[in-house]
């Protein structure tokens, strides 16, 4: 070390100099490339988190709004069965639009949401009204067509998916702030 | 009280409440103790019973301040339990959109338009034959 300060320094050893620059500028260049990737990386947070805030207030809005739906056609839900079913099929299509954007972990509850839409949507409608005296035809009609018991979990299901995006997008928002 | 649980208390009142086995009344006299500062009242304030507790539900605005000297007027709506005499409120809610989806259906029911529209489409005659003495129906 002595002598490599003593060539740099009192006898201006040219070589020595281009072999200090040389390591000096390879470990200036390393540095540099890895800030580049950290930053890179950072950006790209950034920018996924810019897209799934903006998505995600959209997709809030369209789950929000089939919930006050779902909410007034139940005021009738006799009269309203084919309704019922067309804003099912239209939250079942939200829901899988927003599948994509979450990880795992976030998305048990959009996927079991999604099953349970897709399980009672095609199925026939009983009316609250309909009242079978035969208790086996009961209990097979309880198992094979949609009632109203159903719309109701799934109406409450979306309640706790609204929420549960409104807190991912509170967290994202915390984090880049 | 884990937001899950509230939410499933108000979704289930807002159920109780389209199958009638929950009644809430108006009342146009009493102003909710609750509403405090800038706020105002909106429209009319509902009360029900449920168990052994008051309930009550009414819509409300406020200022909302930007800065000190800009604000925009929101509305919210805000659901208690208050004690059944005085009407003071005991507890209140926290904000939750379910809310707002029983404060509609509470308007539905309490304004009887499932009533008016049975009996106004039910009522023969309802659309007037033109006259020779009013031609323009």
């Amino acid at each position: 070390m002595a002598q490599i300060i003593k060539g740099l320094f009192v006898d201006w050893k040219l070589e020595i100099w281009a072999q200090v620059l040389e390591i000096i500028g390879a470990s200036v260049g390393i540095i540099s490339f890895i800030i580049t990737l950290i930053l890179r990386r950072d950006i790209k947070k950034l920018r996924v988190s810019y897209i799934f805030e903006k998505r995600i207030t959209f997709h809030i809005k369209k789950l929000v709004a089939s919930t006050n739906e779902l909410n007034n056609l139940l005021n009738d839900y006799n009269n309203s069965t084919i309704s019922i079913k067309v804003e099912l099929a239209r939250c079942q299509t939200e829901l899988e639009d927003i599948l994509s954007k979450l990880n795992t972990t976030q998305s048990n509850k959009v996927k079991r949401l999604i099953r349970l839409i897709k399980g009672k949507r095609n199925k026939g409608f009983l009316l609250s009204t309909a009242n079978e005296k035969n208790i086996f035809k009961n209990f097979f009609r309880k198992f094979s067509a949609t009632n109203v018991d159903h719309i109701w979990k799934i109406y409450t299901d979306l309640h706790a998916v609204i929420r549960q995006l409104e807190n991912i997008q509170q967290d994202k928002k915390s984090n880049i702030l | 009280m884990s937001n899950d649980k509230i939410s499933k208390i108000i979704i289930k009142l807002n159920r109780e409440t389209k199958e009638d086995k929950i009644k809430w009344v108006k009342n146009n006299r009493e102003m909710p103790s609750s509403l405090s500062g800038s706020e105002g009242l909106v429209g009319l304030v509902y009360y029900a019973d449920v168990i052994d507790k008051t309930l009550r539900l009414y819509k409300y605005n406020f200022k909302s301040f930007y800065d000190e000297v800009t604000w925009e007027l929101q509305v919210s709506i805000r659901l208690e339990f208050v004690e059944r005499f005085s009407l003071k409120t005991e507890y209140i809610f926290p904000e939750d959109r379910s809310i707002d989806e029983l404060y509609e259906t509470v308007l539905y029911k309490t304004s009887g338009v499932e009533r008016f529209a049975d009996e106004f489409l039910n009522q023969e005659n309802s659309i007037n034959e033109p006259t020779d003495d009013n031609p323009f129906v």
